[in-house]
């Protein structure tokens, strides 16, 4: 039986769960990381190139606005320099045109780029990309510039940028070192994940080994991780309980063997020896009367345990109704009435309450304790119940002046076939389950008893019923 | 009168007619539900006890086709079933009582009494035996000449052994009819409350009534 719904996702182990979402989380920051890494080198060649070509054209322009045109420094900037640069990265080319877009002067080979005539309208500075007819990718700063004359013209400073090209659009490495991390981060992940999860392999271990012979071991919550220690607790309490309950049905199952063993045994003691010769007929009505008796006492056992099992079976609806306690209780101190009256015992009920509950099973209640308070009270005793209730419980106390229980037998009064005195009990009828069955009753009414007792002064026993269907908080 | 008993647990089925047979009632027994249903269904009988499990058709089905046939039959279930939804199942299928297993045969035999005089007349208000007499109505015990002081429990106590005379009365039933205690309860209270009344009815007369039946319980009726 499983407490929760388990969907696809809980099926899938936590180690693995762990394992894709560290590598998940690992491979999405080193690729975040690397794009911008990447993009960031894009920029800055792009600025690097940009500030190259802005100093050129500034240079142009410079010796261009000087009022009086230095041929030699034009010719230096526009055919000189540039013509320096062949075979150097930053090879560059420079064209100078007038307002009806004639070349003024221009750096050689230029032609092979082709670069498109600035229009006639647009007077502003312009930068863009050419990718020119040989195949060559360029940089090109294009500015409006102003001869003596005050004649407009345009400088064009183009720079060839197809090694920058090349070697940012080769994206291989950048995939290279992606693919890598991503194994990588996988085999962290299953790493740190193996690692982290250790001690709930070992916790796993512990538990396999804890059986049903071994079921006193416990697990040292000081060996394993925080987080697990309060796991550990917990499972401790339950391995505390599970153990008290073993114990108590081990004990009942041998106090159940032994309880019937012995009527059984007698009845055919008894029954062998009047068979082995030949007896009067009275003699044989006397082993059979008492056999009768014996049968009786075993049926009434059977019957008493009967109740029991079946009051603890979670799927037992019983019927309840709305209960006068007074009444109910009143209809038992009747029923002893006459026993009670043997022995000079008052019984006494004050107070009333209405409770939802089945009548028969509170009846055996009353039954049971008052039998108990009656057979354990001496004469001239008395007994009362004392019934009181609020808006949320009702109280019930019957308090007696008998001879009391001993501390040493209180916790274990409700437990099935205990006896705080065998050979009274004996003698008295009792065979040990009237509390135990007093207590399943209470359950079934989700209430609580308590019992205080002091010997040779009395008993007070105290129940309380929720008024209403639900548990007792 | 003939009682039919369907019991397929051959020593139960045995002991059941021999100790009905000394009572004076004439048994038949069929030891599986199909024998049960056509001896049922063929004899006249004043009393059928019916097991529920059995074999070839259960109880419920039996009950249900000699209800059909003979709704005045008084029918017992005698059963090991004992949750409460199989005792409603029961009464509400007609039958007319219910007795789990394990059961004491005293028991049986009083309740078995109680359905055939259910069919009968009623009783009168006044009942009498040897000097005794008492009076259902007025709750007034005579015997002799002196009127016995009796309390209404007490009363109603001797009340039920007068009208089950010659019966052997267990102290459960007696419990159950007096006091309304229908669970397994210390029943030696019963002993106690039959003394008392003996003191009162018995005591001061030769002539005793009461008798204790060791094992079983007790019977009112003149020896």
């Amino acid at each position: 039986m499983y407490l929760n719904n388990v969907n696809f996702l809980n099926k899938v182990s936590i180690r693995t769960r762990f394992t894709l979402l560290y590598s998940i989380a690992a491979f999405s920051l080193l690729a975040l990381i690397t794009i911008f890494l990447y993009w960031e080198s894009v920029n800055i060649l792009y600025k690097t190139d940009y500030q190259f070509l802005s100093d050129q054209v500034d240079a142009i322009e410079y010796a261009l606005e000087n009022k009086q045109i230095h041929l030699a420094d034009l010719k230096q900037q526009v055919i000189d320099e540039p013509m320096d640069t062949e075979g150097s990265i930053y090879k560059y080319y420079v064209r100078i045109l007038d307002d009806k877009n004639k070349i003024v002067m221009e750096t050689p080979g230029i032609h092979s780029i082709n670069l498109f005539n600035p229009g006639p309208k647009t007077r502003r500075k312009q930068t863009y990309r050419w990718h020119s007819s040989t195949d060559a990718n360029y940089l090109v700063i294009q500015s409006p510039i102003s001869f003596i004359d005050n004649q407009g013209g345009w400088v064009q400073v183009a720079l060839n940028i197809s090694w920058q090209h090349t070697v940012m659009s080769d994206r291989k490495y950048f995939t290279i070192a992606l693919i890598i991390s991503a194994f990588a981060s996988l085999l962290l992940g299953f790493y740190i994940t193996k690692r982290g999860m250790k001690s709930l392999y070992f916790l796993t271990h512990c538990v396999k080994n804890i059986t049903v012979t071994s079921l006193h071991q416990r697990i040292d919550p000081d060996t394993l991780p925080k987080e697990l220690t309060e796991l550990v607790s917990a499972f401790n309490q339950m391995l505390d309980r599970i153990e008290s309950s073993f114990v108590r049905l081990k004990q009942f199952s041998s106090d159940l063997a032994h309880e019937l063993r012995m009527p059984i045994n007698n009845m055919m003691g008894e029954t062998e020896i009047i068979l082995s010769r030949n007896h009067c007929a009275a003699e044989y009505q006397q082993v059979m009367l008492s056999n009768l008796e014996e049968y009786q006492r075993v049926s009434h056992m059977i019957e008493n345990i009967l109740f029991l099992s079946r009051a603890e079976n979670p799927q037992l609806d019983i019927e309840k109704t709305q209960l006068n306690v007074h009444e109910e209780i009143a209809c038992i101190c009747e029923y002893y009435e006459a026993m009670a009256e043997e022995k000079n015992i008052s019984i006494t009920h004050t107070g009333k309450a209405i409770l939802h509950g089945n009548s028969v099973m509170f009846r055996r209640m009353i039954n049971n304790l008052l039998s108990n308070a009656i057979k354990y009270t001496g004469i001239n005793g008395w007994i009362k119940f004392a019934i009181q209730s609020d808006t949320t419980h009702v109280c019930i106390q019957l308090s007696d002046n008998g001879i009391g229980i001993a501390k040493e037998h209180l916790p274990r009064i409700f437990d099935r076939f205990y006896r705080v005195d065998s050979a009274r009990s004996q003698q008295s009828g009792g065979i040990g389950l009237g509390l135990a069955i007093v207590k399943s009753i209470i359950d079934l009414h989700h209430g609580s008893i308590t019992i205080n007792s002091e010997p040779d002064t009395g008993t007070h026993i105290f129940i309380i019923f929720p008024r209403t269907k639900g548990t007792l908080s | 009168m003939r009682i039919l008993i369907v019991e397929d647990e051959s020593k139960t089925a045995a002991y059941l007619r021999k100790g009905l047979n000394e009572s004076g009632f004439t048994v038949d027994i069929a030891d599986n539900g199909e024998d049960g249903l056509h001896l049922a269904l063929n004899h006249p009988y004043d009393l059928i006890i019916l097991d529920v499990m059995l074999p070839k058709v259960d109880g419920w089905t039996i009950l249900t086709a000699i209800r059909r046939a003979h709704p005045d039959v008084r029918v017992l279930f005698l059963t090991a079933r004992d949750n409460l939804e199989d005792k409603v199942k029961g009464l509400e299928l007609g039958a007319d009582d219910y007795l789990i297993k394990p059961f004491a045969f005293s028991e049986l035999l009083a309740r078995i009494r109680t359905l055939l005089r259910r069919s009968n007349t009623p009783q009168s208000d006044i009942l009498s035996i040897a000097d005794l007499s008492i009076d259902i109505v007025k709750h007034k015990a005579v015997r002799g000449k002196a009127r016995l002081h009796l309390s209404p429990k007490e009363f109603a106590l001797l009340a039920l052994l007068v009208q089950r005379t010659g019966e052997v009365l267990s102290r459960t039933l007696i419990a159950e009819c007096i006091w309304d205690i229908n669970f397994d309860s210390d029943t030696n209270v019963v002993d106690v409350a039959i003394r008392r009344l003996r003191q009162k009815v018995d005591d001061e007369f030769d002539n005793k009534l009461i008798h204790t039946v060791r094992g079983m319980g007790y019977v009112l009726e003149q020896r």
